[in-house]
Order: C-alpha cells, then sequence, then structure tokens
C-alpha cells in the first residue's frame, strides 16, 4: 500500500509539473484559453497507460480478499512507476522550450493539488481492507484524476482563486505603498485608441534628457503590467514615471488613475479600437477622458487639437490644457512644414511664438503628434529645447512598425506589425509623401469583424490613389482591395497578385529603374517578411 | 524617500590620510535631506568599517578605538538589495543597506580600478569613474599612451620595467639619452608625487631609477618642463557632457610639488587636516586668455578620451618659454574632489556632490539599460555541441 503510494505520488507529482507548465504557457485560463487548449489536445497529452490501473482497481469489486488487492496494487504501482519511467524519457531530449517557472501562484497551486490528493489518500488509509466499496471507488477515483489530471489541476486553480486574489491584493498594495514613498516622483499617465506605446517611447527618450526616466516596458498597460513595473522596476533614483494606460471597458481607465495618480495626462487619438467591448463611441471619449477628469488640479493636460473627439469634449476639470496639432495652427504648441525622405521626416515646431526646426528618423503624421506631446510636456517640465532636439533626433523607430529600411536595390517602409485601417492609411500618406516610385506589398486587412468587406475595399480605393504599383499577397484574401483599386481608376497591369511573400520581395526589386529611388511599403501580417527583412 | 549613499575612503594606499580627509570633508558638506549617508572606512590592511563615528575626525588617531567600536563589514548584494554585513566576531546581521557609493579614495586599489571592478562586479551603482578609466586614470605611461593618440599634447616620455633596467642598465640609460635633460622619473601607477625624482644627468638618472623600481614594476622617464608653470583644472560631466572649473595655479618654491609640498601644507601645525586645499595655489592661474583656451580644450579632450566620469582633476605643465601646453596627469578621484575649484567657478560643494551622484545614477541607468537590449542566449545554442571551445 505505502509502496503504492510513493510510486503513485512520484508520477504524480511528476506530471503535474508538465500540466502547471502547460497551464501557466496558458496564461493560468484566461478567457479560457487553457481549457481550449486542452480540448484540442487531449489526443497527444492524454497517456493511454492510464487507463490500464482503473480497470485493475475494477477487478477487486469481483475478489476483494487481502491477497487480491496486495496484487492489484503492486501490479498498479508497476504500471505507474513504468508510466513515469516513459514519461521521463519523453521529456528528456525536449528541453528548449521556456521552462516552468516556480512563481508563488505555481508553489500554491501544487500545495492545492496535493492537499485534494492528500485527502484521498486520507480515505484510502481509512477504509483500507475493511470497505470494498470505498477502496474500490476511492482507488479509481485516484485513477481518473490522475488520467484526467489536466482536468484536475483546473479544479485546484479553481479553488486557488481567492488565494490569488488575496495574493493581488497583497501585491496592489506594496505598489501603492511604494508609490507613496516616493513623494517627488513625478507620473505621466498616457491613453488613446491607438499609438500609446511610440507614444509612451517617444516621451521617454525626451524627458530621459533631463530627468531619470522609467517607462512601462513593452506594451504593458493593465493593472497588473502597472503593478509589476512599480514593483519590480521602478526604484528611488527615479524621477518620472510613464504608465501606458489601456483600456477596453469604461472605468478602467478611472481605476489605473486611482491606483498611479498621476499628474500628467497625454491623450494619442481616440477611435474605434475595441469598439465592441466599449459599446459606442462616446463610451469610448469618456473613458479616455476619465485620465483628464482624474488629474489633480495643478495637474497638465496635453490634448490634440486635431482630433475632434478630444476638441469637442466638454472638460469638467479645471487642469491645466497643453493643446497640440499639426492642421490646427491654433494650438499652443504646433507643428508646420512636415516634410518626408528617405532619411526621416523634418518639421517646424512653433511654440509659445518661437519656432526651431526639428528632424527625425521616424515616419507618420502620427508620430509627429507624438513628438508634439512630448515636447509639450518637455517645455513644461524646463527641459531645454535645443536638448529636446537632439533627443528627437536619435528617436529610432521600433521594429516593424513604420520603420524605414535600406534594402538591396530599394528602400523598404516595414509595417508589417500594423494591423487597423488607420495605421494603413498613415503608413500609405507616408509612402505618398516620398519621392521616387512607390510600390505597397499587403495581404489586407483581417479581423475587423462586420466591417472588414468594406474596411479591404476603402484601403483598395485610397491605394489606387496613392502609389505606382501594387502586389497583393494572397489572391481570395485580397478579393475586395483588388475591387477598390479598380474602382479608383488605377491601371490593371500595374497590380501583382503573389501568393509568396518571397515573390513579392522579388517582384518589388525587379520594379526598380536606374536613377529612381523605390519606397516598398510592407503593410500588415506578413510573417514570412522577418526572414527576407532581415537579410 | 532618502537615498542612502555609502562613502568609501582610507584604502591601502599611500594617500589613505588624504582619503580620509577629503571623505570627511564630503560628508560634512553632502545635502542631508536628501542622503542618508554611511561611512565605510577601508583599514591599511584592507579590512572594511562602517558606523556613524566614522565621521568624526578624530577617531582615526586611534585605530585601535577605531577597530573596537566600528563593525567590520563586507558589501554584497541579495535579492537586489546591496547589504552591508556585519563580519565582528560572534553577530554576522545585515548592518545596513545602501543604494548607490561615492569611492573617495585616492591611489592604489581605490582609484586604479580595483574597487571600482569589485563594485561592478556586485552591481551596485557608484559615483566617479567606472573601472576602466579608473585603471586608466591610475597608470601614467596608459594614460600619455591613450593621450598621444588622441591628440592630447604630452611630454616627450619613455617607460620601462623595474626587470629591463636590472638586466641591462646601460640600454634603458641610453633609451632615457634619446630625450633631452633635465628628466623627470616617476613610478608609473603611485599617486601624490612618491617616488619621484628629478635627474639632470646619468648619475642622478641611475638613482632615480633605482629609487623609482622599489615603488612600482613600471617606471616613466619624461623630459622636464623648463620655465614651468603648472596649471590645474577640474572637470566635470561624463562622455555626453562636460563643463569646467576655473584653472589654478600651484605655486611651490622647489622644481616641483612634493609629496610634503602637495599634502602636508606650509603651515606645519593645521596643514594635513586640510589636505588638498592647502597646497599653495593661486586662483585663477595667471595665464593668458590665449593660453586658458588651450587648457579648457585640452582638458575636455582628455577627459573624453578616457571615458571619464564625474568630477576629475587634470594636471597641466606649461611651457612658459614656447607657450606650450602639455597635459600631465588626470586624477579620477581629485583631492578633497576639487570642491575649492568648483566653489571659485559657480558650484558650491554640497551642488557639486549632488551633481556628481546624479551623473552617476545616470551612468548605472545607461548600463543597465544598454544590457537588457542584449538578449540572446549562446548556452543554448552549445547545448549539443559539447566543449568545442567557444569563439568570443
Amino acid at each position: 500500500m505505502i509502496l503504492f503510494i510513493a510510486f503513485f505520488t512520484i508520477y504524480l507529482i511528476y506530471s503535474s509539473m508538465e500540466v502547471f507548465h502547460m497551464l501557466q504557457q496558458n496564461l493560468y485560463n484566461e478567457n479560457n484559453r487553457y481549457l481550449k487548449w486542452v480540448r484540442k489536445n487531449f489526443t497527444k497529452i492524454f497517456v493511454k497507460m492510464d487507463i490500464l490501473p482503473i480497470l485493475l482497481f475494477l477487478i477487486l469489486l469481483l475478489k476483494f480478499e487481502k491477497d487480491t488487492v496486495d496484487v492489484v496494487l503492486i501490479a498498479a504501482t508497476f504500471i505507474y512507476g513504468f508510466s513515469f519511467y516513459n514519461e521521463y524519457q519523453k521529456n528528456k531530449d525536449n528541453q528548449n522550450k521556456i521552462p516552468l517557472k516556480g512563481t508563488t501562484r505555481i508553489k500554491i497551486l501544487f500545495v492545492t493539488e496535493m492537499l485534494i490528493y492528500g485527502i484521498v489518500y486520507y480515505f484510502l488509509y481509512k477504509y483500507h481492507l475493511t470497505n470494498q466499496t470505498m477502496e474500490v471507488i476511492l482507488l479509481c477515483l485516484l485513477g481518473i484524476m490522475i488520467a484526467l489530471r489536466y482536468y484536475t489541476v483546473y479544479l485546484a486553480n479553481i479553488i486557488d482563486k481567492p488565494i490569488n486574489g488575496l495574493i493581488y491584493n497583497y501585491y496592489l498594495h506594496k505598489a501603492k505603498k511604494k508609490l507613496k514613498e516616493y513623494q517627488n516622483l513625478k507620473i505621466v499617465g498616457i491613453t488613446g485608441s491607438y499609438g500609446k506605446t511610440s507614444c509612451k517611447n517617444i516621451l521617454k527618450e525626451i524627458l530621459d534628457s533631463k530627468y531619470i526616466t522609467r517607462e512601462t516596458p513593452k506594451n504593458f498597460n493593465t493593472p497588473n503590467g502597472l503593478m509589476i513595473t512599480i514593483n519590480n522596476y521602478l526604484d528611488k533614483f527615479d524621477e518620472v514615471f510613464i504608465a501606458e494606460m489601456g483600456a477596453y471597458r469604461k472605468g478602467r481607465i478611472k481605476n489605473l488613475c486611482d491606483f498611479v495618480h498621476p499628474q500628467y495626462g497625454i491623450l494619442t487619438i481616440i477611435g474605434e479600437a475595441h469598439l465592441e467591448t466599449f459599446g459606442s463611441i462616446e463610451n469610448i471619449q469618456k473613458t479616455k477622458f476619465e485620465l483628464i477628469e482624474s488629474l489633480p488640479s495643478d495637474g497638465v493636460a496635453i490634448l490634440n487639437k486635431d482630433d475632434p473627439m478630444q476638441r469637442d469634449y466638454e472638460l469638467k476639470n479645471p487642469v491645466k490644457v497643453i493643446w497640440i496639432g499639426v492642421d490646427n495652427h491654433d494650438a499652443d504648441i504646433y507643428a508646420s512644414d512636415i516634410e518626408c525622405s528617405h532619411r526621416g521626416t523634418s518639421f517646424t515646431v512653433h511654440y509659445y511664438d518661437k519656432k526651431i526646426k526639428m528632424r527625425t528618423r521616424l515616419l507618420g503624421k502620427h508620430n509627429v503628434y507624438n513628438i508634439l506631446s512630448a515636447i509639450a510636456l518637455g517645455l513644461h517640465m524646463d527641459i531645454d529645447i535645443e536638448d529636446i532636439k537632439s533627443a528627437v533626433m536619435g528617436l529610432q523607430a521600433v521594429n516593424h512598425r513604420l520603420e524605414l529600411k535600406k534594402m538591396d536595390n530599394f528602400y523598404m517602409l516595414d509595417d508589417a506589425y500594423n494591423s487597423n485601417p488607420v495605421g494603413a492609411s498613415s503608413a500609405l500618406d507616408v509612402l505618398n509623401s516620398m519621392p521616387g516610385t512607390k510600390v505597397i506589398v499587403t495581404p489586407g486587412m483581417i479581423e475587423l469583424g462586420k466591417k472588414e468587406k468594406e474596411e479591404n475595399h476603402q484601403l483598395g480605393v485610397k491605394i489606387g490613389q496613392s502609389v505606382d504599383y501594387v502586389i497583393l499577397v494572397g489572391e481570395k484574401k485580397t478579393k475586395d482591395i483588388y475591387d477598390g483599386i479598380i474602382e479608383s481608376g488605377f491601371n490593371e497591369e500595374n497590380i501583382f497578385v503573389t501568393n509568396r511573400v518571397t515573390d513579392a520581395y522579388n517582384i518589388v526589386k525587379a520594379l526598380k529603374e536606374d536613377g529612381k529611388d523605390l519606397y516598398a511599403l510592407f503593410e500588415n501580417d506578413l510573417p514570412d517578411i522577418y526572414t527576407e527583412g532581415d537579410k | 524617500m532618502k537615498i542612502r549613499l555609502g562613502v568609501i575612503f582610507g584604502g591601502v594606499s599611500v594617500e589613505h590620510e588624504v582619503s580620509v580627509i577629503s571623505a570627511i570633508q564630503a560628508m560634512e558638506n553632502i545635502d542631508k535631506v536628501k542622503y542618508d549617508v554611511m561611512p565605510i572606512y577601508v583599514s591599511k590592511n584592507g579590512d572594511w568599517y562602517a558606523g556613524e563615528m566614522l565621521k568624526d575626525i578624530n577617531i582615526y588617531n586611534d585605530q585601535d578605538l577605531l577597530k573596537r567600536f566600528a563593525t567590520k563589514v563586507v558589501l554584497y548584494r541579495k535579492d537586489n538589495r546591496f547589504i552591508l554585513q556585519s563580519i565582528s566576531n560572534f553577530i554576522k546581521r545585515e548592518f545596513c543597506e545602501l543604494d548607490i557609493i561615492l569611492p573617495v579614495m585616492h591611489g592604489t586599489y581605490g582609484e586604479d580600478g580595483a574597487l571600482q571592478g569589485y563594485l561592478e562586479t556586485v552591481g551596485i551603482p557608484f559615483a566617479e569613474a567606472d573601472h576602466y578609466a579608473a585603471t586608466v586614470g591610475q597608470d601614467k605611461i596608459f594614460m600619455k599612451q591613450i593621450w598621444k593618440d588622441s591628440g592630447v599634447p604630452v611630454v616627450n616620455y619613455v617607460w620601462f620595467f623595474d626587470i629591463d633596467y636590472r638586466n641591462d642598465p646601460e640600454g634603458v640609460i641610453d633609451k632615457c639619452n634619446k630625450l633631452h635633460f633635465p628628466l623627470v622619473v616617476k613610478p608609473a601607477r603611485l599617486g601624490s608625487s612618491v617616488g619621484i625624482a628629478i635627474a639632470h644627468n646619468n648619475q642622478e638618472l641611475n638613482d632615480s631609477i633605482a629609487d623609482a623600481i622599489n615603488y612600482d614594476s613600471k617606471v616613466l622617464v619624461e623630459e622636464m618642463v623648463e620655465k614651468l608653470v603648472e596649471v590645474n583644472i577640474s572637470v566635470f560631466g561624463n562622455y555626453r557632457k562636460q563643463k569646467l572649473s576655473v584653472i589654478e595655479e600651484v605655486g611651490g618654491s622647489k622644481e616641483f610639488l612634493t609629496y610634503d609640498d602637495k599634502y602636508k601644507g606650509s603651515g606645519k601645525t593645521k596643514g594635513a587636516s586640510k589636505g588638498m586645499y592647502s597646497a599653495k595655489r593661486i586662483i585663477p592661474a595667471r595665464i593668458s586668455d590665449e593660453l586658458t583656451k588651450k587648457v579648457n580644450d585640452i582638458a575636455i579632450k582628455a577627459f573624453r578620451s578616457l571615458n571619464s566620469s564625474g568630477v576629475v582633476r587634470i594636471d597641466f605643465l606649461i611651457d612658459k618659454k614656447n607657450n606650450k601646453v602639455y597635459a600631465n596627469e588626470i586624477n579620477s578621484i581629485p583631492g578633497s574632489l576639487s570642491f575649492y575649484l568648483w566653489n571659485k567657478t559657480n558650484k558650491e560643494y554640497p551642488e557639486l556632490l549632488d551633481d556628481i551622484i546624479n551623473v552617476a545614477i545616470r551612468d548605472y541607468k545607461d548600463r543597465i539599460n544598454k544590457t537588457h537590449t542584449f538578449d540572446t542566449n549562446i548556452l543554448s545554442n552549445y547545448k549539443n555541441s559539447g566543449t568545442k571551445g567557444v569563439k568570443k
């Protein structure tokens, strides 16, 4: 009996690690990811050998004597021992994936799981050789629990929910306490429907020229992301903290503000991202403005005058507002004379009756807005305009986000990570402003729901009006774009349709004419681009 | 929230006492609203002591008393915290936690990169030069080689190892004779004028070299500038931005500053406790605008070519006859942190200290940001290839 329990437990612990690993990889079943994954891979992860002991235990229903019980248990012990050996051999060569991280959460999950099994062990011990039905039921239960361990662990995860809530609160409290201790820290909140991450990166570089600045890394913009940043990254040397704030629902930005209490707020652009969860564009507007309404009365808001959703909003907070703009020259800080080339963008910044010319390697009007908001805040924080100018000059493009690269014989505008119509349109504007032959390579936009057909058609029309050559990747997917392009009166001979990105790359190379620069925009999810682009 | 600043001083160096004086001046002047200061005294045999009482200069007169009452500590990292741990006889406990370190050490083991390398290994942020700049700034031969290559004017020199002189003294003397007498003989890596001598002829040259090799295995021999004016300037910043102090002129009755001139001062009674501050000096230096500009330009070049950081003092030799300026040496951690030059410029000492620490924090952040962006796992590629040797 003891031997059986021992082997069973070893096998259990070993195989559980695998399950924990998968649960962790699937973000602890966020959006049912884990369950979906288990269902999909069930045949692969189910070990058939695990059924055998259950059948053995059922024999005990027929004959319940000490000898039989011993024999069955010894047989089961061997089977589990063998399964353990099998699994071990299988996993031995399999070391290159991301390993299981021994987080507090996993430790608690492990303890919970052991408790569940411990209860069964206890009753098994109690009824051992005394109660036939109970012993068989319990043994079968163990057999089933381990055979379906992916669901057992899921159960343990559900049980842990309240405990995890407590842990979450603990870390939240810790982060709040840390922020309270750093009284001199200046906190900036950034939100908007698009471009939060680029805006944050640009602001970080500019503020960093005077203040030691810590930003939320990557695209961390949830309460959890802010918490991790504050607890693990922020230190007492930091003078400015930039918090990117994302939201899918009303009230979420308010929650984030109640947590970090920004004194400065920046809105990028208010658009239709996550329209389904918000319900209406007014809700989106209200939610994004939660940041500005939450600012203290001596705080500063930086708003975009070119965005009607910002211009028309009636602000209740008496906070100081600095307006930026490109089209509206009555903004406090605005840019004019925007020029693009393969060297980047140059423009004149007008600020409080003064002006200065600036250059950046970044492209796109949205980045000019981002730079203007950063300038606005930088000037407000007493950073010298010359230092700002030099920081703007040093800004680097993020990979695959409208990044300009010199290829074999042409310039590539790599916008492969973009997936929204606003970004695509902006990328086209950039392409349009370049001197030379203009080519677009795109598979069209996907996952836009009901509007997909219409958006693709519109994109096609815009493409037809902007470029010299079109290369469409994927004949079926790009049907709507194709129709749009034709509708705009574009010459059919200048459209190429192919099914492979590598082909597209070669077509671009062949289109290059002597003495004329060629700019090729690679727009939207083009996974193969990376192997091509990294040459 | 206050920044916990550890000030390290003393050390296994001929400039031990000067370092103690410099450190105590610094601790007295630091902004106590912003910083919590913990003195860390390195004794002459290399033990580390910490404790409030080390802020008082009088305790250094009685080393036995100091060792009895101060806490013997080691610095290490634990879960990304930097801890001074007590290693006194019985109790091993966390003595205090530090955020950043200001080394105020002069000469060997403290200013020459050894301490800096240790602090970098522990991972704690620290002020002043990193180990690269500190190493090059201590070895007068490295320094001259880099400066010469970067277009910073230096006087003509030769160098050799002690073993070269022992094996072939005539050869070394011949080498030196390519230079013009009088010559200055210096041990390459000692500061504070220790072991330095002037030779007007081969007899004196032999004597001076024989003396110098007692101090260091590397010896530098260089031409002496006649009609000499010695001036110093302090440079503050890092490779991105630099600021210059006023220029001081160093007065000396003899041909050059001896150790006694430099640190013991003229007034024998109280001079010692004032350190560099008491050397005879004229601020600003009595030199023409043209020479001032030359010194300023060369100072920036000299500072940047060594990639120094924080506050340094660069010593110049001016040949009055030909109006020529030579960079003589850099002090990565100058005596008194050169505050007496900055408060004659535009910066009081507390502000200077705050600036030094801010630059240190900035350098530290730059360093960790740079390493964070490097993301590759060489080991994973070598999993199956065994130990065939790794090409770096």
